[in-house]
C-alpha cells in the first residue's frame, strides 16, 4: 500500500539529479474524506453488526425514556395473574399481574447501567495498573502480575461473590463486585499494549526529541492504547452485563419490585412450567444483549486491526 | 520439447530453445471499492530451461503481482487475463494454460514444477514445526517420490541449500536459525520437489550483504547444475545484472525494457532504466558533487564517546552487542558505520542518541560528560530512524510529530511553531499542507523526509541516521541521501550514518567505520578503505556490493 504511494508521490525523476524540490501533490486526501462512508459501508455488509447495533440502540431507549416504549406501569397491576403473551400482553403477565414486557423495558436501565458501571472501574484500576506495570517494570510490574495471576485463578463470578459477602447487598455492590473481578483482565491487556508501545520506534523518537517520560506515555502510550483496550472493554461489558444479572438471579442485587433482568428470571424460575414467558422474555432480553455487545465490539476491534 | 500454441506468433521467444514457461499478455487488476486498480498491464515474457530472468522495478511495479499470478496466489481480489503456458512435462506433452485448467489442477502443477522463495524469512516458516518437517511438507503434501525416501531428500535439499551440518538444523525450529539459514531452509523448500522453474521474490533483501551474496550464489549454482529455470524479482538492478541473463525493467505494470542485464546496467538506453541505474549507490555523481571536499578536523569535537561498551541478556550469559569502542565526531564530520546485524552498531547509535546507556565508558558533549537524562543532549543530537512508518505516531498528524521536539525542549514560542513546521517541511522538499495527515497517508519516502525535518526541529549539530534509506525504494532512497547531503552541507551539520550497505557510504561519507561483533574492525578515510582495505572482512563486505564491475 505505501510502495504503490510512492509511485504515485515520488516520480522517478529522469535527470541525474533527485529533485529535493517541493513533491508533486502527495495522495489527495480522499482517504480522510470517505473515512466515515467506509466505516458505514462495512458496517451494511455486515447485517450482523447492523442489527447488533439496531438492538442496542433499542436498549439505549429503554434506558433513556422507558415510559414511551414500555406499555404499562411495572409495578402495578395490569391483569390477570400469570396471562400468557397476548397483543396487551406482550410477553404475557407475571404472579402479581404486571406485565412481564414493561418490567424487561424498566429493567434495562438497572441492568445496563451496573454492567456499564462495572466496566468503568476494571477500565480505570485496571487500566491504570497495567500501564504502571508495562511502563514502570521491575519490581513493580512483577509484584502487580503476580497479584494479578493469583486473582485470575479465582473463577470471575466466585470472586465476585465473596466481594459482595464483604460489601453487602444491593445493585450497587454488585456493579462494584463485578468490576473488581473484571480488573485483573484489564490489568493485562493495558500492560500488553505498553509494552508492545513503549518499544515501538516512535516512543525511541520521542524520547530522542526530549520528550520527558510522563509526557511520553500521557501522549503515545495512552492514544495508542485505548484502541484496544476500548475493545476489550467492550467486550467485557457483555459479560458483566451477565454477572449483574447472575447476581441478581441469585438474590444479591436489586431489591423486590424493583425491575431487574436477573432478579426476573429468578422469579419466574419457579413457574417455567406453567409460565415459561416469565422467564423466558427476561432472558431472551438479557442473552441478545450480550450476544450484541460482544458483536459490536468485535466488529469495531477488527476495524482497529486494520 | 515442443510447445504448441494456438497463436504462436504472439509468443515473444528470442532465445533458442522452446521456451519452459511463456507468459502472454498478463493483466491483473485488484478490485476496489469501486475501482479497478491495474498493476500489471499487458506483460509477456518467457523462460527458457536452466535461464534465469530478471524482473526489476520499484515498488508498485507489478513485479510481485507477476509472481503471484504465476504462483496462483493472487487472491480474490485480483481479476487476471492472459496466458501462463508451462511446457508439458513429457516431450510430447503440449503446453498448459495454468489460468485456464481447474484451480484443483493447476495447484497439483504448480505444486510440482514451480517453486517460490518467498521474500520474509522471519515470516515464512512455520514457528512450531520443526526445519525438516517443513522441507519434507511439499513432498508429501503432492505426493512426490517415494514416502521412505523423502528424509533423505530432505536432508539433501538443506545441504544443496548450503546449510552445512543438515542433519543437525533440520530438527530445529525456526526460531533457532539466524535469518540467513532461514532463508536457505526456504530455499532448500523450494528445490526439494526438483522443480523445473524457481520463482524467488526478493529472496535476499531482508539480509546483511555478505549473507545475501553467498544466498545468490547458492541459487545461481543450483540453477546451473539441475538446468532449473530461475525468476529472480528484485529492485535492485545491480543484483540482477550480477544475477540473470535478461533483465525486463517494469514501471506501472508495463515491460518499459528489455535485454541482457549486463547491458542494462553498463549502457542503459531507456530513461527509467537509467534512473534505475543512477539510483544504485555508488553509481551517480550526484552526492560526490554536493559532498563537502575537506576536512574540519581542527574544532574541538563535538561528541566524544570513549571506552563506551554495552551487554544484553542474562548476567550468566552476557550478549557483548558493543565491546569498548571510541567515536568523535567534529562539527561538520561524515562518519559512515557499516557492519551487518550483530556488529554493535546500533547500539552505538543509541548510545550517542542517549536511548541506552553504556554498561562503561563516557559519552561526552561539547566536552561535558552527559548523565542518563539529560535533555541538553537533544538539542544538539537528533535521530533519523529506519522504518519511518513506526517513527510516526499512527495516531498524531505528521505536523504534530514534526515539532514534537520543538514542544518538547521548548525554545520557540507557541505563535511561531507553524510557521516553523512549514519551514522545515518545505527544507526538506514536503508541501506544507502534508503537515495535517497522518503517518499511513504519506508515503515511505515523504515520511522520511518528514523524519529528517523532526530532527532538523531544534537546529542540531549531529544527525544519527540507523539505516535511514534501508527501508525505501532505490529511487527513493537516492532522493533522501542527496536530500541528506544537502542539509548537511548547507547547515554545517556533523553526520553519523549507519548501515549495513557500504556502497551508500560510499558517497555520503569522508570516513568509515567497519564494525563485526561489537567491535571496530577498520576505520579510515572512505575512499583508503575502499581502495586498500585493510581486514579481510572489509575486503569481504566490499565484494558484497553488487554490480560492482571489476576493474
Amino acid at each position: 500500500m505505501t510502495a504503490q504511494a510512492d509511485r504515485v508521490a515520488e516520480p522517478l525523476v529522469d535527470g541525474p539529479a533527485p529533485s529535493p524540490e517541493p513533491l508533486p501533490a502527495a495522495p489527495p486526501g480522499r482517504r480522510r474524506r470517505h473515512r466515515g462512508a467506509e466505516a458505514l459501508r462495512r458496517l451494511v455488509t455486515r447485517p450482523g453488526t447492523v442489527l447488533s447495533a439496531l438492538y442496542l440502540l433499542l436498549l439505549v431507549g429503554w434506558v433513556i425514556a422507558p415510559t414511551i416504549f414500555s406499555t404499562h406501569d411495572p409495578l402495578e397491576v395490569a391483569g390477570g395473574s400469570l396471562a400468557p403473551p397476548s397483543s396487551t400482553f406482550w410477553f404475557g403477565t407475571d404472579l402479581n399481574g404486571r406485565d412481564v414486557y414493561s418490567r424487561v423495558v424498566h429493567g434495562a436501565r438497572l441492568s445496563l447501567l451496573a454492567g456499564i458501571a462495572a466496566v468503568t472501574i476494571s477500565l480505570l484500576v485496571g487500566g491504570l495498573l497495567g500501564m504502571i506495570a508495562g511502563f514502570v517494570g521491575g519490581i513493580v510490574d512483577a509484584v502487580i502480575s503476580r497479584a494479578v495471576e493469583v486473582i485470575v485463578s479465582i473463577p470471575g463470578l466466585l470472586l465476585s461473590l465473596a466481594i459482595i459477602s464483604v460489601l453487602g447487598f444491593g445493585v450497587e455492590k454488585v456493579a462494584v463486585a463485578v468490576g473488581i473481578a473484571g480488573i485483573p483482565g484489564m490489568v493485562r491487556i493495558a500492560r500488553a499494549e505498553t509494552l508492545r508501545i513503549v518499544n515501538l520506534p516512535y516512543m525511541d523518537a520521542a524520547t530522542a526529541s526530549g520528550t520527558r517520560r510522563l509526557t511520553g506515555i500521557l501522549t503515545h502510550v495512552v492514544p495508542n492504547a485505548s484502541g484496544a483496550i476500548g475493545v476489550v472493554a467492550g467486550i467485557d461489558l457483555g459479560g458483566a452485563i451477565l454477572a449483574v444479572a447472575s447476581l441478581s438471579f441469585l438474590g444479591f442485587g436489586s431489591v423486590p419490585p424493583t425491575p431487574e433482568w436477573g432478579s426476573q428470571i429468578n422469579e419466574g424460575r419457579m413457574y417455567i412450567a406453567g409460565a415459561w414467558w416469565w422467564t423466558l422474555f427476561p432472558s431472551l432480553v438479557a442473552g441478545l444483549t450480550v450476544l450484541s455487545v460482544n458483536r459490536l465490539s468485535r466488529g469495531i476491534g477488527t476495524k482497529e486491526a486494520r | 520439447m515442443s510447445i504448441t500454441t494456438p497463436t504462436p506468433a504472439s509468443s515473444p521467444s528470442t532465445e533458442a530453445g522452446a521456451p519452459l514457461l511463456a507468459v502472454e499478455d498478463l493483466r491483473i487488476a485488484y478490485r476496489g471499492r469501486r475501482d479497478l486498480t491495474t498493476a500489471v498491464d499487458g506483460v509477456s515474457l518467457t523462460i527458457e530451461p536452466g535461464r534465469t530472468l530478471a524482473l526489476v522495478g520499484e515498488s508498485g511495479s507489478g513485479k510481485s503481482s507477476i509472481a503471484r499470478a504465476l504462483l496462483g496466489i493472487l487472491g480474490d481480489r485480483a481479476e487476471v487475463t492472459g496466458r501462463v503456458l508451462l511446457a508439458g512435462d513429457a516431450p510430447d506433452e503440449p503446453a498448459r494454460d495454468l489460468l485456464a485448467l481447474p484451480a484443483a489442477r493447476a495447484r497439483r502443477i504448480r505444486g510440482r514444477e514451480i517453486a517460490y522463495v518467498p521474500q520474509d524469512p522471519g515470516g515464512s516458516l512455520d514457528p512450531l514445526r520443526r526445519v525438516i518437517d517443513q522441507v519434507i511438507e511439499p513432498l508429501r503434501h503432492h505426493r512426490i517420490g517415494d514416502p521412505a525416501e523423502h528424509r533423505a531428500r530432505a536432508l539433501q535439499a538443506l545441504q544443496e541449500a548450503g546449510l552445512e551440518d543438515a542433519e543437525q538444523l533440520a530438527q530445529r525450529h525456526p526460531h533457532e536459525l539466524s535469518g540467513g539459514q532461514r532463508q536457505r531452509v526456504l530455499i532448500a523448500v523450494a528445490i526439494v520437489t526438483a522443480p523445473r522453474l524457481i520463482i524467488a521474490d526478493e529472496p535476499t533483501s531482508a539480509l546483511d550483504v555478505t549473507v545475501q551474496r553467498r544466498i545468490l550464489d547458492r541459487l545461481q549454482e543450483l540453477t546451473a547444475t539441475h538446468g532449473t529455470a530461475l525468476l529472480l524479482i528484485t529492485h535492485d538492478l545491480a543484483v540482477a545484472a550480477d544475477r540473470t541473463d535478461t533483465t525486463i525493467a517494469l514501471r506501472a505494470g508495463r515491460v518499459v525494457d528489455r535485454g541482457p542485464s549486463r547491458r542494462l546496467l553498463t549502457a542503459p538506453e531507456h530513461p527509467y532504466t537509467r534512473a534505475l541505474v543512477e539510483a544504485i549507490p555508488g553509481r551517480s555523481r550526484t552526492l560526490a558533487a554536493i559532498r563537502p571536499a575537506g576536512a574540519a578536523s581542527g574544532a574541538p569535537p563535538l561528541l566524544e564517546v570513549r571506552g563506551a561498551e554495552r551487554s544484553f541478556g542474562h548476567r550468566s550469559r552476557p550478549v557483548r552487542a558493543l565491546r569498548p569502542t571510541d567515536l568523535t565526531v567534529r562539527p561538520g564530520d561524515s562518519i559512515g558505520v557499516a557492519g551487518e546485524s550483530g556488529s554493535g552498531k546500533t547500539t552505538l547509535a543509541r548510545i550517542v542518541l542517549g536511548l541506552t546507556a553504556p554498561d562503561a565508558g563516557e559519552v561526552r558533549i561539547a566536552g561535558r560528560e552527559v548523565t542518563r537524562g539529560d535533555r541538553a543532549l537533544r538539542r544538539i543530537v537528533q535521530p533519523v530512524f529506519q522504518n519511518p512508518h513506526s517513527s510516526f505516531d499512527p495516531s498524531r498528524s505528521v505536523g504534530w510529530s514534526v515539532l514534537e521536539p520543538v514542544r518538547a525542549l521548548g525554545g520557540v514560542p507557541r505563535a511561531r511553531r507553524g510557521e516553523l513546521r512549514d519551514t522545515l517541511l518545505r527544507d526538506v522538499g514536503l508541501d506544507p499542507a502534508l503537515a495535517g495527515r497522518r503517518p499511513d497517508e504519506l508515503s515511505g519516502g515523504q515520511l522520511q523526509r518528514a523524519a529528517i525535518a523532526r530532527a532538523l526541529a531544534v537546529s542540531p549539530q549531529l544527525l544519527v541516521c540507523d539505516e535511514a534509506v534501508s527501508a525505501l525504494d532505490v529511487t527513493v532512497q537516492a532522493q533522501i541521501l542527496a536530500l541528506l547531503a544537502r542539509l548537511q552541507q548547507e547547515r554545517g551539520l556533523a553526520l553519523v550514518f549507519i548501515t549495513h550497505d557500504l556502497a551508500v557510504l560510499r558517497e555520503l561519507c569522508r570516513d568509515v567505520i567497519v564494525m563485526r561483533r561489537g567491535e571496530v574492525v577498520e576505520r579510515g578515510v572512505t575512499a583508503h578503505v575502499f581502495d586498500d582495505p585493510q581486514h579481510a572482512y572489509t575486503r569481504e563486505l566490499i565484494a558484497a556490493i553488487p554490480g560492482v564491475v571489476p576493474v
